[in-house]
């Protein structure tokens, strides 16, 4: 389906209401290319630069999606934990309505 | 420039947060590139942490396993742990503490943070478009950064950022304790270090103390050296060698110098004798030692003891032996640049002699043996105890330093060897050097110095001026000419960039602004 949406300082803000399944959605969206200053894969940097950035990225990615650890070396996710996550999780819900990146 | 990393920015890269992820990727290496230092607030822990696990559970299902929670707690931390591998912790202060009054008290505490750097030497990183318009000189998006003109970092003379880099957490927790425990002189670090120390150099007796200076000082006044007593040292040295033989009322008494390691000759020792001789004091400049066999064998057919002048050779060998315990009498320095270094000063005497340590004990603390009790004249010569705990952290890392150093004057030594006009420094057999300086002969010196200057590599000409021509001694009735070898060297001498950490690409671009200057 094809809705209209403002881009503005990094967020994508639909002009009229929508409620989704999940939280998180991937899709696709039409730029006008009028408005684009680099396209992506063509960044003014040297490539040697976004090289090492992109393998950077690569090494942490690599570690978030490595196979999940066996049951005794998880971590114990307790009431004080789930309490602390809640507050973290509040805090950053706050800075998103503030249009500060969390 | 260092950067200081807001939250964000690091869970943008640790997260791979899309679209910002490439960017904050590439400020931070454009840093590390540059010769910038990345720096993560030790108070915002907590803050990477939770937030990286809500980044992290966006992908799960609503009905994910019970243990999902700890296992992305667990992945989160695998990730902040490897981000954070090439990165320097910025210790939280008591003084960044108590912003519970403001607005944000977590990025008061960052900004509070930058006031501990240079003016202009470090900004926070972050997407935070708030606090980039309250605080705009203290801050910069990837984007502002990576846009900015480059200023890729100089080069050091000596580096002490890199080596501080490798030992700041234990530094930082080293004078913590000592401000907590108050014992701010003799404290339990003093004794800890003069273990410590006079294990590595394995001589029995190590008596820290405020200054090379004082160290050699002490010395000679453990030696009952006075008026009308001469002293035989070098013209070519830092002035502390001979003024302290004249603050004791002695003579201080030149020996030339060798023309390729720039330390005593022996060969000119004997005739520098007389009847008056108390101490020989060769020196080890510039991070070899003396030829301190020949020098001892002299000195001992006439009864003269030997005091050596370590304060630049400190980790060097001299036929398998540390500098420091070649001789009745070892003194050495801590001075900031020196090999091992505190962050003032400081200084050393190391000797094999149970009667003699006792009465350098004595002498450091105004000649007191019990409290209140002074049978000798001292002075006030102790090493503070927050310098005893910079040093025993810094201690940590000098044996590989030296190491490094011995490879990095080799290096030089490769590099140099073939140029016309450049004569390196020369190593005696059966010497290690821990090249507190590497010093060459230049033949047009000045000429060669003021065009690395314009090529952005530092240099610097170390005694310029031989003692016996200096004022100070002008007693001696010296004259030019008086000391040949030690004038030629004071005239030719020219010291390069040198460190442990100094780069194999630096050391290149001395070599070539080198051959370009000439």
């Amino acid at each position: 389906m094809k809705l209209e949406a403002v881009y503005d300082r990094g967020r994508l803000e639909f002009t009229r209401p929508v409620l989704f399944k999940r939280d998180r959605v991937h899709m696709n969206v039409e730029v006008p290319d009028s408005e684009i200053l680099h396209p992506p894969g063509q960044d003014p940097f040297p490539q040697a630069l976004v090289d090492q950035a992109r393998a950077m990225l690569d090494r942490l990615d690599a570690i978030r999606n490595a196979p999940l650890p066996p049951e005794d070396q998880v971590p114990e996710w307790n009431s004080s934990r789930l309490e602390r996550m809640e507050a973290f999780d509040l805090r950053a819900r706050m800075r998103e309505e503030q249009g500060r990146p969390a | 420039m260092d950067l200081l990393i807001d939250v964000c920015v690091a869970i943008d890269v640790c997260a791979r947060r899309l679209p910002h992820a490439e960017y904050s990727a590439m400020a931070l290496q454009h840093c590390l590139n540059q010769g910038g230092t990345l720096w993560l607030y030790v108070g915002s822990v907590q803050t990477l942490e939770y937030t990286l696990v809500r980044e992290l559970k966006r992908g799960l299902e609503p009905d994910a396993h019970p243990t999902a929670n700890g296992r992305i707690l667990k992945r989160a931390k695998d990730v902040l742990n490897a981000f954070a591998a090439d990165k320097q912790w910025l210790a939280a202060l008591a003084g960044e503490g108590p912003v519970f009054d403001r607005s944000d008290p977590e990025e008061e505490q960052l900004i509070a943070a930058l006031s501990r750097f240079k003016p202009g030497t470090a900004k926070l990183l972050t997407r935070d478009e708030r606090l980039c318009e309250r605080y705009p000189d203290l801050t910069m998006t990837p984007q502002q950064y990576l846009e900015a003109p480059s200023s890729p970092k100089g080069m050091d003379f000596i580096d002490l950022k890199t080596q501080q880099g490798r030992v700041r957490p234990g530094l930082e927790a080293g004078i913590h304790r000592v401000l907590h425990h108050g014992q701010y002189i003799m404290g339990p670090e003093i004794n800890e270090l003069e273990k410590r120390l006079a294990a590595y150099v394995d001589v029995p007796h190590c008596i820290t103390c405020a200054s090379g200076t004082d160290a050699l000082l002490m010395a000679l006044m453990a030696l009952d050296i006075g008026p009308g007593d001469e002293v035989i040292t070098v013209p070519y040295t830092w002035i502390s060698t001979a003024e302290v033989i004249s603050l004791l009322c002695a003579k201080p008494v030149f020996v030339d110098i060798q023309p390729h390691t720039y330390n005593m000759d022996p060969e000119k020792l004997e005739a520098a004798i007389t009847p008056h001789t108390k101490a020989v004091m060769p020196v080890g400049i510039y991070g070899q030692c003396a030829d301190m066999t020949r020098i001892n064998a002299i000195a001992d057919q006439h009864g003269i003891p030997v005091i050596e002048d370590a304060a630049q050779c400190f980790g060097a060998t001299h036929h398998g032996q540390k500098a420091c315990n070649l001789s009745l009498i070892g003194c050495t320095s801590f001075f900031p640049s020196k090999p091992l270094g505190c962050y003032g000063d400081g200084g050393a005497v190391f000797t094999p002699d149970d009667a003699l340590a006792d009465k350098l004990r004595q002498i450091r603390v105004h000649g007191q043996k019990v409290k209140h009790q002074h049978p000798l004249v001292g002075i006030n010569g102790r090493l503070d105890t927050i310098q005893a705990a910079v040093l025993l952290d810094k201690f940590t890392l000098f044996p590989e330093e030296c190491a490094l150093r011995a490879d990095k004057g080799k290096r030089y030594d490769a590099l140099l060897s073939h140029i016309p006009g450049i004569h390196p420094p020369v190593i005696a057999p059966g010497n290690t050097s821990v090249y507190a300086q590497y010093t060459v002969l230049a033949e047009n010196r000045d000429q060669l110095s003021q065009k690395l200057k314009q090529a952005g590599i530092p240099s610097v000409a170390y005694y310029t001026a031989p003692l016996h021509l200096q004022g100070a001694f002008a007693g001696l009735g010296h004259q030019p000419g008086d000391f040949p070898v030690s004038e030629q060297v004071a005239g030719q001498c020219l010291s390069f960039p040198m460190s442990p950490y100094l780069t194999d690409q630096e050391q290149e671009r001395v070599a070539r602004a080198i051959r370009e200057s000439l």
